[in-house]
């Protein structure tokens, strides 16, 4: 078993790696989801706090923002409103992560029809089909 | 120091020009001196030379005389010496001139010219012989010559020389005098050379140093001075960005749902951030008015409409305290004067403002009239505001100090009353800078009075109407989106916040470069432009906007965490139309948009339904959930950061549960379920997401109880990862 493969073992051969930003304030969870992206071949980069989120989105041309929901500078939810409503990142993608049960934020999903919620306790499942969805849909 | 001195006097040479240096002053000294000497030297000289001038001739004549009468004389009185040739005789005729001290010679000779008597030396003398009565000379001598004659017959002659030696004593003294004059002059020449060097150029020396040093330390003061408001600029940005940030927040939490303890916490972080925020203004205000960077700015306004703004801007403090606030306008007082608004609003808030602060009952009373002024001072008449209030007075003591920076009127007020004690001082800097004065005056009935006096100057132009307010036709305000330029996000969430809540539709950009983008793509109806933004800022977006859309009618709104007042001309001159102060205030947001965008008035809506609170629903049981949860991977650097951190979290976990902060509790079992449920460790996600939802009902017991139990959990997951971490590193191998 090899950890850094990264990038070379692509599980799904048919999209090309997608730019991916991660912001999550816990280091923990952050490592874990930078990880499962890298084993899908994508580039990820990765922010502590949504401060400056939207200049590294540009200078870095983010296709697809993962988020946490909540983070104590402000909620992931929040953020993405704010990105959607940027003219300049109509083709940015954005999959909201949360320790939540999705049934507790089931709230936020009538808000934001468009937006993937994914829970922290299914990343390695689910994430990665919803980042390439995200990115598609764009 | 002084081994500075020779560069800093390169330096400062240019500066320098303006005052005589030593070296300069030390020639022209020497100059001084030079003409003086020669002035008096040619002038003493003139004055021997017309002495002498005035004496030679007469003396000349008396010489010249004495030689002529004494031959005529000695012709007649040795006449009977020259016929009998007695010597005798002839001595004695003569010894009235032998005896002269201007004699020189004496000849008598017979009728055959032979000589009879000679005194006195001939060397060198004229031959007078044949002329009767005639004067010849010589450098020396007059000489003249007459015969002896008697009864018709000549019998002899006489011969007589007068010495000039006295006319050449006279030249002699008169060339002393000159060259004794002219040593004299060279000798006070050198002595005031001397006395300029040994005295004068050290003391011009010291005043060039001195003065060196006075323009370097001014200059230096001045530069430091700027340095300190410069920074005072910077600190205050620095402050009020995070702020700008707590405020907005505050407004929108004060009106997001909360418990009644929360709304109070929260009403008091609000005041304590507000207060904060005046007191950083103040000291920005102060250290400006110190600093004399400070400008006033007159423009057309009208007084009764500033003062009754203010009226209505402390009509709210005024009620919570049941105070009655009124306003009194004379009707002499013109409806447009020349006046900065912004200092006199900023002067009346003050006085306004201490008055409710310091009043426990009764009623706050402002009133203003205009009085003509005295012939003396020039404008034709002063606006003098009173501001009275029925509060404590203040004590004679203390009214001295009353206008002074950081005093406050004592103690036990400071105690009850916050604030930095500069407001009066700024205030009374204010007034001074516009010209004005400001007092106080105890009220007979008790209370205060304070008043402030400034020159009225009427103005033709009614002040402009400060935007389409009523003259467009009310549009709907959801008809066009706003654009929000703010390179931050949490000012951006605070912006459209409050946007949202007043019913206007958003976008948001975070650039000047993509505003500009934006703008031209897009029909936006208004833009809210932070001005402070890395790369392009804000008031170079506006002015590109401008000039690629001359007549594009688009009002561009400054959002601007400099409150200065500089801050509105910089922000007029690069095109915007108005400008918002940060942090934002949510009443002043709702009238600049309100007036700009055409619409009647703008109010806020009920905050949208916060995301819903985890709700206690009875979670899935953690029985059966397994420890690790098996084939995932797992990064090491997560699961190490994961091993390391969590004991503390725990430990954390225990105390809050000990203390019964459940908030605090639910907050770390949230933190502790994420990380937990990333790495795929469900037991512990799952207990940490009963906790989550702890009840504050439900018991210190109970509590404890299930924060103990995560403990064990955590052991066994910790073993496990360790195990695995352990087996990926040999595998890895």
């Amino acid at each position: 078993v090899t950890f850094r493969a990264g990038k070379a073992s692509a599980k799904d051969p048919s999209t090309p790696g997608l730019r991916v930003l991660v912001i999550d304030d816990d280091d923990v969870a952050r490592d874990v989801i930078v990880d499962v992206l890298e084993q899908d071949g994508h580039h990820v980069t990765s922010l502590p706090s949504p401060i400056g989120a939207t200049k590294h989105i540009v200078d870095q041309q983010v296709n697809v923002v993962v988020l946490d929901l909540m983070m104590p500078s402000m909620r992931g939810d929040k953020l993405a409103n704010l990105l959607g409503r940027n003219p300049k990142l109509k083709d940015l993608g954005v999959v909201l992560v949360t320790s939540a049960r999705r049934e507790d934020v089931s709230a936020l999903t009538d808000a934001m029809a468009s937006v993937a919620i994914v829970s922290k306790s299914g990343l390695h499942e689910e994430l990665c089909p919803a980042v390439r969805r995200a990115a598609k849909q764009r | 120091m002084p081994s500075e001195l020779p560069q800093q006097a390169a330096a400062d040479r240019n500066g320098a020009d303006s005052l005589p240096s030593a070296t300069r002053l030390q020639i022209s000294l020497i100059a001084f001196t030079l003409l003086l000497v020669a002035l008096l030297t040619t002038l003493s000289s003139l004055l021997v030379r017309n002495v002498f001038s005035g004496l030679t001739p007469s003396l000349t004549g008396d010489l010249r005389w004495k030689a002529q009468r004494g031959v005529a004389e000695l012709s007649y009185s040795a006449d009977f010496g020259v016929l009998t040739g007695n010597q005798q005789l002839l001595l004695e005729a003569a010894a009235h001139y032998t005896s002269d001290p201007d004699f020189l010679y004496v000849r008598f000779g017979n009728a055959q010219g032979q000589l009879l008597l000679e005194r006195g030396s001939a060397d060198g003398l004229p031959a007078a012989a044949g002329v009767p009565a005639a004067v010849l000379e010589n450098p020396e001598a007059f000489v003249s010559w007459a015969p002896v004659v008697i009864e018709g017959l000549r019998v002899g002659d006489v011969t007589l020389a007068v010495s000039k030696q006295r006319l050449q004593a006279g030249a002699q003294l008169y060339r002393r005098m000159l060259l004794l004059g002219l040593v004299g002059a060279s000798a006070a020449l050198l002595l005031a050379l001397a006395f300029v060097r040994l005295h004068v150029v050290p003391i011009l020396r010291l005043t060039e140093r001195t003065s060196l040093e006075l323009r370097r330390t001014a200059k230096a003061a001045l530069a430091s001075a700027e340095a300190k408001s410069r920074f005072m600029a910077n600190m205050s940005h620095e402050i009020r960005t995070p702020l700008n940030g707590l405020l907005g927040m505050l407004h929108l939490a004060e009106r997001a749902d909360a418990s009644a303890p929360m709304r109070r916490y929260l009403n008091i972080m609000g005041t304590s951030a507000r207060s904060l925020l005046q007191v950083v203004n103040d000291i920005l205000d102060f250290s400006k008015l110190n600093a004399g960077s400070y400008q006033v700015r007159p423009e057309p306004c009208s007084p009764r409409e500033l003062i009754e703004d203010m009226l209505s801007l402390f009509a709210q403090r005024a009620a919570e305290k049941q105070l009655q606030l009124s306003a009194e306008v004379a009707p002499s007082i013109p409806s447009a004067v020349m006046l900065d608004g912004d200092r006199f609003r900023q002067v009346l808030g003050n006085l306004v403002g201490n008055a409710i602060k310091f009043t426990e009952r009764g009623s706050v009373e402002v009133s203003a009239l205009s009085r003509p002024m005295g012939e003396a001072d020039g404008a034709a008449s002063v606006l003098e505001v009173f501001v009275d209030d029925t509060g404590p007075g203040i004590p004679e003591a203390s009214r001295s100090a009353l206008f002074q920076a950081f005093s406050q009127v004592d103690e036990s007020t400071r105690r009850a009353h916050e604030g930095t004690g500069l407001g009066l001082a700024i205030s009374k800097q204010l007034v001074e800078l516009m010209g004005g004065a400001i007092g106080y005056r105890p009220r007979e009935s008790g209370g205060s009075r304070f008043h402030f006096s400034l020159p009225l100057d009427a103005c033709e132009r009614p002040r402009v109407a400060p935007g389409p307010t009523g003259a467009a036709p009310p549009r709907p305000a959801n008809a066009r989106p706003l654009l929000l330029v703010d390179d931050n996000e949490v000012n951006q969430i605070v912006a459209v916040e409050l946007l949202e809540s007043l019913g206007l539709r958003v976008d948001v950009v975070s650039s000047g470069e993509d505003a500009i983008d934006a703008v031209v793509a897009g029909d936006y109806a208004l833009v809210l432009m932070d001005c402070q933004m890395p790369g392009m800022d804000g008031y170079e977006a506006t002015r590109e906007i401008r000039r690629r859309l001359p007549d594009r009618k688009l009002a561009i709104v400054a959002f601007t965490a400099h409150a200065m007042s500089e801050e509105r001309a910089k922000v007029l001159s690069a095109g915007m139309d108005d400008y918002l102060a940060k942090p934002i205030d949510p009443a002043q947001l709702a009238e600049v948009l309100s007036r700009h965008l055409g619409v009647a008035h703008l109010s806020f809506r009920p905050a949208p339904e916060a995301l819903a609170s985890p709700r206690s629903i009875a979670p899935a049981g953690a029985e059966g959930a397994a420890l690790l949860q098996p084939g995932l991977r797992r990064p090491p650097r997560a699961v190490d950061t994961f091993l390391k951190r969590t004991p503390d979290e725990l430990e954390q976990l225990r105390r809050a549960a000990r203390e019964q902060r459940y908030d605090e509790v639910r907050r770390l079992a949230h933190k502790l379920k994420g990380s937990a449920a990333s790495l795929g460790a469900r037991e512990l996600a799952c207990m940490c997401e009963h906790l989550q939802h702890a009840r504050s009902d439900e018991g210190a017991d109970a509590l404890n109880e299930r924060v103990a139990a995560l403990s064990p959990a955590y052991q066994r997951l910790s073993a496990a990862l360790e195990r695995r971490e352990s087996a990926s590193e040999d595998g890895a191998a």
